[in-house]
């Protein structure tokens, strides 16, 4: 009777010890269906975003004859006529406009040559977000990169320097 | 304690123990539920192929030029998930992901399903979705072909077997390979293109016998159209014309027209199909792009590659010469 008892005593341990390994292994899971639900691709989504700012034939000189864009030299007066609204229709989210949004600026030393920005609205909304963040972080994925150019204005082509800006949530 | 007597706490610890092992089994449900749940709807996968999918295309808004994507020839996933490309979205299964499109740009798209991949397709000014069977990726979208009253073939690299005999020299072969040489390459190509209709055709080297011969030499001999027969290294086929040449335009319609009878023709054959306009001064003084004169139409033709065996060069030189004949005599005008 007494084995019987101590047996007895030992099995609220045993499915203690169960309860304990489930429970665990549901936290696993949870964090493991967190990480399906949650694939970030920002970073590459926002590098092919800067390569199209990068070669886009609205900022970028474009050779007629040779059919060719001239890489790294900004047509000064493409570029200034380039608006907001002609930059979306060519990075168009259509219906998912609030997933990403961008900028860019081409400088020559201080002076500011040209810009746009697209999905505007979003971008300002994150924007706010990104410079308001606490210490719990801002919710926003940034990618920054500046690129040395040649601004050229159909004359003379001067150094510059092309700073592009891609927001997401995170 | 709520029962005093050791009966009765034994049926208390009873009761803890029946809870406890109800908790387990509800626990133990919920995770089969949740595995069973991830395990049917296969929610990574369709979440990784939306994303690719969808990265795939913003890439190839972002690549300048035309691209050709074949997506997932040996992926299985397209016979379990419908997929399918609207502008601005992918959809796999019933799991969204979007991309950048551009509106600028037609957007064509089929659905897919149950197929074994696809290909997505960038052109001038065009985004194209389809079954990869049912495309020749490297298709381009040709201006209207030209009249052509004459063609000249350029064929052969300037080496003589002749002078090479005798212990002189002989001159260039081209590119030289284990498999081959272009000199001896080109010229047969140029002997079949020749060949469907000699009194069309008019050459700059002899087709028979290669034998070394000046750039102004084998400029001066152009009648009409020039087509120079090149080969290269690389498994791609690409038409050079001269950028600032008087008949430019003519030129990249029959280089366009070219380079799709060649890859309809050998539709797994190639990587890439290309019209590159050159500026001409600007090649070196040996380069041979500078055959392209200005003032007559002129595609320079480089078809690779030299070093494989198995590339049409030596596998079909005639279907590849029936195509390049194909397109010369489409428009011919008859004099």
């Amino acid at each position: 009777v007494k084995r019987a008892v101590i047996s007895l005593q030992m099995l609220p341990w045993a499915l203690r010890v169960i309860f304990v390994v489930a429970v665990l292994i549901t936290l696993i899971l949870f964090i493991n269906a967190h990480f399906n639900a949650k694939i970030t691709i920002f970073n590459a989504e926002a590098s092919s975003l800067t390569t199209r700012l990068l070669y886009h034939e609205d900022i970028m000189q474009y050779d007629a004859a040779l059919q060719r864009l001239v890489q790294g030299t900004v047509d000064a007066q493409k570029c200034k006529a380039l608006t907001d609204a002609r930059l979306d229709k060519s990075i168009s989210y259509g219906a998912n406009a609030r997933h990403i949004a961008g900028a860019f600026s081409v400088t020559i030393g201080a002076r500011p040559v040209c810009g746009a920005v697209f999905n505007r609205d979003y971008y300002e909304y994150l924007d706010v977000q990104r410079r308001a963040g606490g210490v719990f972080g801002t919710g926003v994925s940034v990618k920054t990169v500046r690129v040395p150019v040649r601004v050229s204005d159909g004359k003379a082509s001067l150094p510059g320097m092309m700073e592009i800006t891609v927001l997401g949530e995170s | 304690m709520i029962f005093r007597n050791n009966r009765a706490e034994m049926t208390e610890r009873m009761y803890f123990v029946l809870f406890e092992i109800l908790l387990v089994v509800l626990v133990a449900g919920i995770i089969f539920a949740k595995i069973e749940d991830v395990r049917t709807n296969q929610l990574f996968q369709k979440k990784f192929l939306a994303r690719d999918l969808a990265l795939v295309k913003n890439v190839e808004y972002s690549a300048p030029g035309v691209l050709v994507y074949a997506y997932g020839k040996t992926n299985p996933v397209f016979s379990l998930f419908e997929v399918a490309l609207q502008e601005g979205t992918v959809t796999v299964g019933q799991t969204p992901y979007p991309f950048a499109a551009d509106a600028n740009a037609k957007f064509s798209s089929v659905p897919v399903a149950g197929t074994k991949g696809i290909a997505l397709v960038r052109s001038e000014g065009e985004q194209w979705v389809g079954l990869e069977q049912q495309v020749n990726p490297l298709r381009l979208n040709c201006p209207a072909l030209p009249s052509v009253a004459r063609v000249t073939l350029d064929a052969g690299h300037g080496w003589s077997r002749i002078l090479a005999d005798k212990g002189e020299p002989a001159g260039d072969k081209g590119i030289e390979t284990s498999a081959g040489h272009e000199s001896e390459i080109t010229r047969r190509l140029g002997a079949g293109v020749y060949g469907h209709e000699p009194a069309f055709y008019a050459v700059t080297r002899d087709l028979k016998e290669d034998s070394p011969m000046l750039l102004e030499e084998r400029q001066r001999k152009i009648e009409g159209t020039l087509l120079s027969l090149h080969a290269s290294t690389v498994q791609t086929v690409k038409a050079y014309v001269n950028a600032h040449g008087k008949n430019r335009d003519e030129s990249i319609a029959l280089a366009c027209h070219v380079l799709n009878a060649i890859t309809d023709a050998f539709p797994a054959a190639f990587s890439g199909a290309s019209v590159i306009p050159v500026d001409i001064p600007r090649l070196a003084p040996d380069d041979a792009k500078r055959v392209l004169v200005a003032d007559k139409p002129g595609v320079l033709l480089e078809i690779g590659n030299i070093a494989d065996a198995s590339s049409p060069l030596y596998k079909n030189p005639n279907r590849l010469a029936d195509a390049i004949h194909g397109v010369a005599k489409a428009k011919k005008v008859i004099s």
